[in-house]
């Protein structure tokens, strides 16, 4: 393995990525520019859940679950969602931070993916992360010239101290931190926020890097430190050639930021295009909310639709398309099953009031069987004073009441059988991401993971 | 102890709100909660740092105030300040008026009464402020039997049931510890158990920083059906302009320990007066954004505030009258309040009116 892999422009190896078709299901080139940088197929990170009372068998929490997506030289590519979404793990997956454990990730004819430690090691130098929390993110004890110097002792692209410290004041004058023997020997302690973001920067681009993987790199500082920061990444963007991946939730700095947005849910990519297009066309249900939901002084008291709840647990993540519990225009298809039911009548109680909780719950004989993760058809078992119909005529009731919850949309029977209530759920199908609206000569600027986008 | 206002006089006055105060609502109803002259100040290796200096403001009934700035601005501190929770070693002087009583220099025992059924505090990190170990029904327990003995546990469950739904906690939840809640539902519990008791005066700080953006809009959301729903007075303490632009009635800026604005939400947004508010906003990343700008320089050392305005520095609209003498406060024709120079050409001669030239900030001596 050579220290120094030359691997600037001219020669990727034979297998040139240029060369593999962009058909993958996420490939949504909205113009022919730019070469393929990074190309993620059907890229997977399961985190094995162990320990516990149980045995949990295959239960995994699936932080990242079949993403593909074409990252293009030059870009800057937004990841978006809300925590839990798989954002900060699928950018760290691109560097070899995290282990994937299905699909690919190729960069420069090789799969990131498979490569063993070892191997990724020297590439590092080319693929760099700036993480969210600058005050974590530099050594406490290490003075500023030896963390920003220390990439180059790593791949020793130095050969003398002297070399090492023109270089490091080159790259601190570069990234603002200037003059730069005021910040040579300081330690972090005696930088503000902003600088220490500033001295982190200069230590993911004094190797020479390629692609930035920045997982929200403004978020923690002031309102009025984060243009500065920004707009240092715009100017390292133009002067060094980079390719940027931006994790954040923030949508505003975001839309100002970034080439393209893909917006992320549970795991999945649940839509990609161009930021322009994402802004001006939302088309999942869930990026509409997120749009919905900032806070922005110029539309100011606007009404919105808030979707209920939070984002699930991404251990047993909801059947079908994971954000149709939440998402207010869910039909019937989405996914919907028993604790569905069991959410339903949570929320129909907080309306109903406390008296009618205790009545109404009383009458299931196990509540547990609201709560079923899966099955199209379930059996309740009502309580012993109880008779089935009387369920059935409460669930009527309830839905009466209900009767624009999406839930209902769901619900092909609701019936006695047997003693027990007998409910059945229609097929659920998982929606795939999917071009849109692809016009004759370009490809299409969008990608949609929903039901109701053909 | 109460400072007399020396050279800010009228407009400053703790006069009953017949002045041109902006009352959104449009009703002038006595204020709940009326800080007058505020300092709040500490100890520090580099002598005493006055984290809040000299600010007024009133909250009335069903009015949320939204208290804005960067961190160091002393937002916290201030709103700590009025509901008498700072930590040893923290100086306080000056008036704030709660209930025809003044909340400084009343003694510990009787502030501790009043917090709970009158003053309320929703904090930052819901996870940090739930005790683990108690489950969601013994902090109600705890915040309910803490001013009232005499409830029993029915009585108790009741009330705390009752706050919970408010907030959307199924009752199913009441037995659950805080763990098994994710940080929206927590933020929401916290909330229930700050509203449990219906105080009439509640600080909200920085409630939404920690949260993802639907859940920030739905406790954003929360705040404001409250206001509605119970005439709770509230001041936000928060970073986020937006979310003052939407969750309040009057906004407060502050710089450095002062109040530079304050006035009608809308119109502060709208006709933004100090230079700070502009620069503020402008350098604000929003969907509306198309170029990044921003201030230059950082906050200064409240240690050793800049003579005069503390903004001067970093000002672009700078005048050499600023860093002579403080700036007045101005009531403008809007209602706005403004702490500058600039709207009182009168005030000033037109040697102070020449513009002050600006020492080199370099770009890396920011915050």
């Amino acid at each position: 393995m050579p220290t120094k892999p030359d691997m600037r422009k001219a020669a990727p190896t034979a297998d040139s990525p240029a060369a593999a078709p962009s058909g993958g299901p996420g490939g949504t080139l909205d113009s022919n520019r730019g070469e393929t940088l990074v190309e993620v197929t059907g890229l997977k990170v399961h985190f094995p859940l162990r320990g516990g009372l149980f045995q949990r068998g295959a239960a995994a929490v699936k932080a990242v679950d079949g993403v593909s997506f074409t990252l293009r030289k030059g870009e800057v590519l937004g990841l978006v969602g809300e925590s839990g979404s798989g954002k900060t793990t699928l950018g760290r997956t691109l560097l070899g931070l995290n282990r994937a454990t299905g699909g690919s990730i190729r960069y420069r004819g090789r799969d990131l993916a498979t490569l063993k430690e070892s191997q990724l090691r020297p590439m590092r130098r080319r693929l760099q992360m700036i993480f969210q929390d600058p005050h974590a993110s530099l050594n406490p004890t290490m003075d500023i010239a030896t963390a920003v110097g220390h990439p180059l002792l790593v791949h020793r692209l130095v050969t003398d101290r002297e070399e090492r410290r023109r270089k490091v004041a080159e790259t601190l004058e570069r990234v603002g931190l200037s003059p730069a023997e005021l910040f040579m020997d300081k330690y972090p302690s005696d930088l503000s926020g902003g600088q220490k973001q500033r001295a982190v920067m200069a230590r993911a681009i004094i190797a020479g890097p390629e692609l930035l993987v920045a997982d929200e790199p403004i978020s923690m500082l002031d309102m009025s430190v984060r243009a500065k920061i920004l707009q240092l990444f715009l100017d390292l963007k133009n002067d060094l050639d980079l390719t940027y991946v931006y994790v954040t939730h923030d949508l505003a700095s975001a839309k100002f930021f970034c080439d393209r947005i893909a917006i992320m849910y549970l795991g999945r990519i649940v839509e990609i295009g161009t930021t322009a297009e994402i802004f001006a066309n939302p088309r999942h249900p869930y990026t509409k909310a997120l749009l919905g939901a900032i806070p922005d002084p110029e539309k100011a008291g606007v009404p919105r639709n808030l979707p209920r709840g939070e984002v699930p647990d991404a251990v047993l993540p909801p059947l079908g398309c994971a954000f149709h519990p939440r998402c207010p225009v869910a039909v019937a298809s989405c996914g919907w099953e028993a604790r569905d039911l069991g959410a339903l009548l949570e929320r129909h109680w907080l309306v109903a009031g406390e008296d009618a909780r205790v009545a109404e719950s009383a009458m299931f004989g196990r509540p547990e069987e609201l709560g079923v993760a899966g099955p199209r058809q379930i059996l309740l078992t009502p309580a012993k004073q109880t008779t089935a119909a009387q369920v059935v005529d409460l669930l009527r009731r309830v839905r009466e009441k209900t009767a624009d919850d999406p839930f209902w949309r769901g619900v092909t029977e609701c019936e006695v059988r047997g003693g027990k209530v007998y409910i059945a759920f229609a097929e659920a199908s998982d929606p795939r991401l999917r071009v849109v609206a692809a016009t004759a000569n370009t490809e299409a600027p969008v990608s949609v993971a929903c039901h109701l986008v053909e | 102890m109460t400072s007399a206002d020396t050279e800010k006089g009228a407009s400053r006055d703790a006069a009953p709100p017949s002045a041109p105060g902006p009352g959104p609502a449009g009703d002038l109803a006595a204020p709940v909660l009326s800080a007058r002259d505020l300092r709040v100040w500490y100890g520090s290796e580099r002598g005493p740092v006055t984290a809040v200096d000299g600010v007024s403001f009133d909250v009335r009934p069903g009015e949320t105030l939204g208290l804005v700035g960067e961190s160091g601005c002393g937002k916290s501190t201030l709103g700590r300040g009025v509901l008498g929770l700072l930590p040893p070693g923290t100086a306080v002087d000056g008036e704030v008026r709660f209930g025809g009583r003044n909340l400084v220099g009343m003694p510990p025992r009787e502030l501790q009464r009043l917090r709970g059924p009158e003053l309320g505090l929703i904090f930052q990190e819901p996870m940090t402020r739930l005790n683990p170990l108690m489950r969601v029904s013994e902090h109600f327990e705890e915040a309910l039997r803490t001013h009232n003995r005499e409830l029993t546990k029915a009585q108790v469950r009741d009330r705390a049931l009752e706050s919970l739904r408010g907030m959307g906690i199924p009752a199913s939840r009441y037995e659950s510890y805080p763990h098994e809640f994710s940080g929206g539902m927590r933020q929401r519990i916290m909330i229930a158990l700050a509203l449990v008791l219906r105080p009439a005066f509640v600080v909200a700080d920085e409630p939404t920083t920690a949260l993802d953006v639907l859940v920030e809009a739905q406790i954003i959301q929360i705040l404001a059906d409250l206001r509605r729903n119970f005439d709770t007075a509230l001041v936000l303490i928060t970073h986020n302009l937006g979310i003052v632009a939407e969750a309040c009635d009057r906004v407060a800026v502050m710089y450095a320990g002062h109040i530079v604005e304050q006035g009608d939400a809308r119109e502060v947004f709208a006709n933004p007066q100090h230079p700070y508010t502009q620069e503020l906003m402008r350098s604000t990343i929003s969907l509306g954004t198309t170029g990044l700008h921003f201030i230059p320089g950082s906050p200064p050392d409240l240690a050793n505030p800049p003579t005069g305005c503390r903004f001067h520095p970093r000002c672009p609209k700078a005048m050499r009258v600023c860093p002579q003498e403080p700036p007045p406060e101005v009531t403008l024709p809007s209602g706005s309040r403004t702490t500058c120079w600039l709207p009182v050409p009168d005030m000033t001669t037109a040697e102070g009116r020449r513009p002050l030239e600006a020492e080199e900030i370099s770009l890396a001596d920011e915050a």
